[in-house]
This record gives C-alpha cells, structure tokens and sequence, in this order.
C-alpha cells in the first residue's frame, strides 16, 4: 500500500557556514493494505516529520514515497492534490486541528464540498451519519472547537477525515493531550473503524503500551533512523536493540544512559551508531562504523552490530 | 501533628459562562513526611485546589472552609504573611517547565534566587548552594550548567531544575503539579525517580492525572472526580482494591489494563449534577445514585469512598 | 474595567455615526452655500451664523458642516486602501514563506524606511491635489505596519494543525488564504483599520492646512489654513480657528476610542486562538 525508501529531511540552519539536523536520515519501511505500522520514539526523534514528508505537507530531503504505485514526491502539485485525500492525518492536538472560527458541521462538511458533486441535503445527511459514527450528538454540529473538551475535538477531526474515505491514515500521536479515560474511548473507536473498513494507518506515538494496543508491527525510531521494527509481539517479547529494551522498562535504565544524552541534534557526530552515546553495551567500534539493518527473525530487523 | 489539614474547602469562581463550582466540600490531611497523590482528570478542580493553597488564586474568587497549614488557617492570613509562607514553607513544583522558567535569566540565578528570598543568605553563599542543588537534582557538570540559561537545557533538565527550585528552601510542605506531564517515557522514569528520592523525608502534595506515576511517589492517593474527592487510602489499596466505579473505570481505561474506556465524558463544573456526580457514566448506577449525593465512607482502615454501593 | 470599555465604544462608535451622517447629510444641513457669501466679514457667532463668518463672509457653520466629508472619505478611503494591500502582502508572505517572504519582507523593508508624512507633502505638490490622489497615495505608502503584523499573525497559525488538515484534504492555496486564514485575521484586520483610519484623517488635515488638499472641496485643514494666513491667530478670532480644530480632535478621539475598545475586545479572543 504504501512504501517509504530512503526518506531523508535535513533542516538546515545558519546563513554562511550551513549546519545541518538530521530529522529523519534514510529511513525505509513499508505498510500493507489494511495493516497498521506503530512508530514509536521520543520526542524530537522526527517521528512527526516522517508523517509529514509522507503526505508531502513538508518537502523531504531526499528518498521516495510510493502509495499505490505512485511515486508523490515526483508528482505534480495539481495531481497531488487530487491524490490527497486518500490520504489523511491526524494531529497531536486536537484543539488547533480545526478552524476555530469554523462549527463543527461546517468543519466537517468542507471536505465533502471540496470533493465536488454532492448537494446541501446529503451534505446534512452525510454529516449528520459521520457524526454519530464517531460519537458524537447531533447538537454539537452548531459549536465552535472551543466549545467542545479535547476528546470531542478528536473525534471532531475524525469525521472530518472519515468524509473523504481516505484509504490511509497517519495519526500523530492522537490522544497524547487526552485523559486515560478519553484516550481509551478514541483509541476503542479507531480500532473498531480499522476493522470495519479496512484502514491502513501508521501511528506515531511516545507511548509503547499505546502503540501496542493499535498496531500489527512497531518501529522503533531514535535520532532520526529505525533502529528496530517488527511484529508487535516480536518487538515487545524479543526486542533487541538496546534502546527498545530501554523503552520497555524505562525505570531499568541507569542515570548515566540518560543524562549523557548533552547532544541536542544530530549533526555533532557523523560516524558510528546513533545510539552510542547513551548505550550501556557500546564498544569501541559502536563509534567508528555506522551499523546496518539486520533480520534477526520473520520481518524482524535491527539497526545494531553487536546482535548477533 | 497534621502538616497540612483541608477542611471542608469551596472554591468558587465566576467567568463568563457561570459559576464554576470547581472545589467543593474537600477534606484532605497530609501528615509530616506524608506523601498524598491526588489525582483527576482534566477540569477535576485539581489545580485549582492547589492554588487555594498557596493562595495564587484571582482575588474575586470565592474560598470557603479552613485551610489549615502547621495550625494556622492560611485564608485569614494577609498577603504580608502568605508572602512569607510561600517558596519558603509551602513550596510549589509547576507543570509546563517551558514556561515555568524565566528565560533572560541564568538557571542557577533563578534558584539563588529562591534561596536568598528566604534564607538571608548573601548572594555568593546561596549562588554556591544553587549548584549544590544542580547536583542534588543530578544535572551533570552542576557548575558549568548553573551559568546556562533555559533554553540550553532539554526538557528533563529543565524539569529537575524547577524541582532544584521547589526544594532549594527547607520547606516542610512541597506541592508538585504535573511535574511529569509532557516528559518522554524514558525522561519520566528519571523525573519520577528523583521526586522520589528528593521527598522522602518530606511531606508533599503531588498532583497528576496519571494514576500509575502517583503509586509510584505516593504514599496515599486521594482520587477527584468533578470537583469533590471520591475515594481515598494507601496506594497498595487503591491498586489491589479500588472501590469507586470511577476509579476502577480509571483503572481499566489503562491502556495495559484492557483499554475498556468510562462511557461520557465528566461533567461540567458550572452545571453539576444534583445526585451522584459519577451517575451518568456509572455502571453500577441505581435510581438512588440520580437524586442523592453520596458522602464520604470509611469502609476498611483508612480507606475512604464516596459511593452508595457501599453505602 | 470590562463596563469602562464598552462605554467607550459606545461614546466612540456614536460621535463616529454622528459625524458620517453629518457627512452625508451635509448639503442639508447646512444653512447656508458654504461657497457664497451671506454675511458681514468676520461677524461673531449670532443668531444667523452659528459660528460666525469668517474674513470674507462666508458661513463658518456650513463650511464645518461640508469639510467633514473631505475628511472622512480620505480617512477611510486611505484606510482601506492600506489595509487591503497590507493584508494581501501579509497573508501571501507568511502563508507561502521561503523566497516569496523573504522579498515581500524586503518590500515592506524599503516602504517603511521612506519618511511617509514628507513623501506625502511632496508627491501632493507635484501631483495634481485630489481626493483621490490623496487616498491612492496614503494608500500605497501607509501598508507597511499592517502587512507587519498580519504577516506575524499568519506565520503564527499557518504552522498550526487545522492549516495542513485543509491542505491534506486537497485544498488550493488560495482556497485556504481566503476560507481558513482571512477569517482568522479579521478582528485584526479591523483593529488595523479603525487606526489606519485615524492617521489618515489627521493626515489629511495636516495636508489641508499645509494648503495641499483637494482645491475644490472643502476640508478642515484648509480652515485653519485660511484662518492663520489671514491674521485669525494674531486677532484672536476663536469662532474662525476652533470649530475645525476641535472638530477633528473629536473625530479623532471617537475613532481611537473605537480603534482601543476593539483591541481589547479581540485580544484575548486571538490569544486563545495561538494557544
């Protein structure tokens, strides 16, 4: 369904001598048809700008993106328009995703509008079926966003995006500003949509046990790169990389693996591993030679020399 | 004797869109080097309680009932005396440490600052101190980190520098709002270890919306529901035998708890309901629970629940 | 506080509305041609002329009546003009970003660095003085602030979620620009132009007095002009200075006070927007 190859996006900063900071450095991965793939890392690891260079909202680097059979990042920006709204995203917060000065129906039904050929009656009726899809009342069609609590805005959102039948969706970290409760009620909601109409979606999260509950596969990003991705399963009961280990148990890891993390991007160091500076098991190699991808199981792979 | 004692606190407010009943009728104690978790959702009145204890509260805000704090009822003391109280007695951790820090400023300035508001130190003396704390939070390089200013730090180390701020004083109540909120995993897990090695001979009032971070700091854990307290007891009960719908629904929201989501969404503070304020999204709800309004219980020892189930 | 404010707007918005249909009633209301002459010269105010008559004998009254047209199309017309032009710059420049900024910004760079009150006296002398001279010029030279902060206000939001949700769902460009980004700039569009509003009316008085305003019509500028050339200082003819004087005070304080009560009205409202 959707294939990523050797995503690159360097923002550049300083007018005579350029530096650079890696956001997302040669990352390549791909998602089936109906499936969802979890990305997970801290943040400022560049997992929402994956998600942007995907739908193209931000120009990547280098690399290619093909959904369909398509390559977007070749595409033509009348022809990407069209193509855009098979594909859609939902953002961390909720509360500036819309128009604060649209309502809620109307914010809904401009989609539907863009798309063309639909008169105002099954506008209304169109919305008014999208609303209780995602539980939502009809009497909230006539608020503002700021009306309504974060949770509500959410779902606001997601009807929006379900209007245009998107065949993939990416959703960035979409109940990270949510209560537990509030989260549980968006994330039953997105999982009963998946099954029901057969959504691809890749979604972006801090949160391993959030990632858990919604994806078939996770990868794992630090600094810009995959370093693991593989079944959820795999990821959560044979995890290899050092960096997983230390997202599985958080309070496993000692005070020196943390706080050496001085560096604030990526551009300070061109050799060796990403993760050497804060690894427990680094040698002296770690820091010379960058490690490469190696299958260590079905669809397993690891971004990391010393696993063997 | 109780370092803090809450008793029977109102805090009412005024905005545009009515009144906000956001405090009512709390009871809270917390015992010397006590530490109480309280903990709520969004708009529970959290915060708001808070600030009724250090009295940063608009001046047009309506705060019934007694606070005591070692005795003295903070609400009858003038903002001379509070004045004295805050930072140096009662000391406050706040969320956001983005904006919680001043960012003209040199971070270690701004805890010697703290230090010398209160302890009349000279300026070098509490500047020395300001770097003993850097490296009581463990921010590597304390001396050289001290001359940085905020935005060099990442958004842990800003963290533990509010925390070295909160602490810098010998206070004997801290309270901590949301010190973990936004933090990454891996970041979290360090903040929440230092907050409980730095309080352990403290008393602290620790606020969060994250029941799992409370258990691990707190003593006791006071659970808040639209405005009142709903249930209370030591951490271990609260986890191996939650007895409020709220609480077990909060419980089973955990994403590591089988996701099953609380049906609604919590009341508003302006419109509450007159009954049971958890009966709508109740699953044990009877006809009783609409019109009646539960009081507080004490079923075991020391826990304490605010339902008619156990009525 | 909150009451202070809306007696403000009150007082302002009604001293405005009195002044506009003065403005458009003008030929009716005044007594007399303020062209002709109906009096003595320099008669005290009495009962025939309100305010008197001024050295050739025409009627203070009515002329003060027939200037305020002069001065409030200027002060909108020119207002409008700036702002148009203001926002348009604004919002394609931080909306679009990159190159296309950059040189906007520079445009804007350049026009602000020109002295605008000078440029506006000499341009007026060469060019034939007219209404419409006035308020193109006023127009073109005045965008600068206003495409300043709209820009500021727009690289402020066009970074925010709801703006790349439009564009992921396929909408153009200009689509967004006009349905998602004017709106959200509205209030301050109109903050912007209620001030805008103001200079440009005491530009325009300033204008008239320095003998540059429109010949054929009559504006307060040119009265006080006419009074100080004529000795109307020197001889303490209050009824021949002041009318004018005090009038344009008035305008201008009604439209500040509307301009005051409108900023803090909407701020709060933008602010919660950016959060």
């Amino acid at each position: 369904m959707i294939e990523v190859e050797n995503l690159k996006k360097y923002f550049s900063s300083g007018m005579l001598r350029k530096r650079y900071v890696k956001a997302v450095d040669d990352v390549s991965f791909h998602i089936e048809k109906g499936e969802t793939l979890g990305l997970v890392g801290e943040s400022g690891c560049g997992k929402t700008t994956i998600g942007k260079a995907i739908l193209k909202l931000i120009k990547p680097t280098s690399g290619r993106v093909i959904f369909d059979g398509v390559d977007l990042l070749k595409l033509k920006k009348k022809k990407l328009r069209r193509l855009r709204p098979r594909m859609q995203m939902i953002f961390q917060d909720p509360d500036s995703s819309l128009d604060p000065r649209m309502k809620i129906g109307d914010s809904i039904a401009e989609p539907l509008k863009l798309q063309g050929d639909i008169n105002k009656g099954e506008i209304k009726g169109k919305i008014l079926e999208l609303v209780e899809t995602v539980g939502l009342n009809p009497e909230h069609v006539n608020r503002y966003p700021y009306q309504l609590s974060g949770g509500q805005n959410q779902r606001v959102v997601l009807a929006r995006i379900l209007a245009l039948n998107p065949d993939f969706i990416i959703a960035d970290e979409p109940t990270s500003s949510l209560d537990v409760s509030v989260q549980a009620q968006i994330l039953n909601m997105m999982n009963d949509l998946k099954r029901e109409i057969h959504l691809t979606l890749l979604f972006i999260s801090h949160d391993l046990e959030v990632v858990r509950c919604m994806s078939d596969r996770i990868a794992v990003m630090y600094q810009g790169k995959i370093v693991e991705i593989g079944k959820t399963e795999d990821i959560f009961d044979y995890a290899k990389h050092p960096y997983t280990n230390t997202l599985i148990s958080p309070t496993s890891i000692g005070d020196r693996v943390i706080l050496d993390r001085d560096m604030k991007n990526a551009s300070d160091y061109t050799l060796g591993c990403v993760f050497y500076q804060r690894c427990p098991f680094a040698v002296e190699r770690c820091s010379k030679k960058e490690p490469e991808m190696i299958e260590i199981g079905k669809k397993h792979y690891v971004l990391c020399d010393r696993v063997t | 004797m109780s370092v803090l004692e809450i008793i029977d606190l109102k805090t009412w407010f005024q905005t545009q869109d009515g009144l906000v009943k956001a405090v009512n009728s709390v009871n809270l104690r917390i015992e010397k080097n006590e530490r109480v978790g309280l903990v709520g959702e969004t708009g529970c009145g959290k915060t708001v309680l808070s600030f009724s204890i250090i009295r940063l509260l608009q001046p047009t805000t309506m705060i019934e009932g007694k606070i005591l704090y070692k005795s003295k009822d903070i609400l009858k003391l003038s903002e001379r005396e509070m004045q004295k109280i805050r930072g140096k007695e009662i000391a406050m951790i706040l969320q956001n440490p983005t904006t919680a820090l001043n960012p003209v400023l040199k971070v270690g300035d701004q805890i010697a600052e703290a230090i010398w508001l209160h302890q009349g130190l000279k300026k070098k003396e509490a500047k020395e101190k300001a770097v003993e704390m850097l490296e009581a939070v463990k921010i590597p390089l304390a001396e050289k980190r001290a001359n940085e200013y905020p935005h060099q730090f990442s958004g842990g180390m800003k963290e533990r520098a509010l925390i070295a701020i909160g602490l810098a004083c010998c206070t004997s109540l801290i309270i901590a709002d949301e010190p973990t909120r936004g933090l990454d995993v891996t970041t979290k897990a360090q903040i929440i270890k230092l907050m409980k090695d730095m309080t352990k001979q403290r008393s602290m009032l620790f606020i969060t919306h994250d029941l799992e971070v409370a258990a691990e700091i707190c003593d006791n854990i006071a659970m808040m529901y639209a405005g009142e307290l709903v249930e209370y007891a030591k951490t271990d009960d609260v986890f191996k035998n939650p007895l409020h719908p709220y609480t077990q629904g909060i419980f089973n929201s955990l994403p590591n708890r089988g996701l099953k989501p609380i049906k609604g969404m919590s009341p508003s503070l302006i419109d509450l309901p007159s009954g049971c304020r958890f009966y709508q999204r109740c699953d044990y709800a009877r006809e009783i629970c609409k019109n009646r309004h539960p009081e507080m219980v004490e079923m075991e020892n020391g826990h304490f629940v605010r339902c008619l189930l156990y009525d | 506080m909150y009451k202070y404010r809306k007696i403000g707007l009150v007082i302002g918005i009604s001293v405005l509305a009195a002044f506009v249909l003065i403005a458009i009633f003008s030929p009716v209301l005044a007594p007399y041609d303020p062209y002709k002459i109906t009096g003595a010269p320099l008669e005290k105010p009495n009962r025939n002329h309100l305010l008197g008559t001024n050295n050739m004998g025409q009627d203070i009254f009515s002329r003060l009546v027939c200037g305020t047209r002069a001065t409030l199309i200027v002060g909108f017309g020119g207002a409008l003009l700036m702002v148009l032009i203001g926002t348009c710059v604004g919002i394609i420049s931080g909306y679009y970003g990159g190159k296309i900024d950059e040189l906007l910004t520079r445009a804007v760079d350049v026009v602000m660095a020109l002295p605008m009150f000078p440029l506006l006296i000499m341009l007026a002398m060469f060019l034939k003085p007219s209404i419409l001279t006035l308020i193109f010029l006023m127009g073109i030279l005045g965008w600068t602030g206003c495409a300043r902060i709209i820009r500021s206000q727009v690289l402020l939001f066009s970074e925010s979620n709801f703006i790349s949700g439009v564009k992921a769902i396929g909408a153009s460009d200009i689509y967004i620009m006009v349905k998602h980004v004017f709106p959200n700039i509205l209030p301050l569009v109109l903050v912007k132009f209620v001030f805008a509003t103001q200079d440009c009316m005491l530009m325009e008085v300033g204008l008239g007095f320095l003998g540059l305003g429109d010949p054929f019509m009559i504006d307060w500028g040119q009265m006080i002009n006419r009074a100080y050339i004529k000795g109307g200082f020197a001889l303490g003819l209050w009824w021949w200075l002041l009318p004018p004087g005090v009038s344009i005070a008035f305008l201008s304080l009604a439209v500040a006070s509307v301009g005051h009560s409108f900023e803090n009205e909407i701020n709060p409202r933008l602010r919660r927007m950016i959060l």
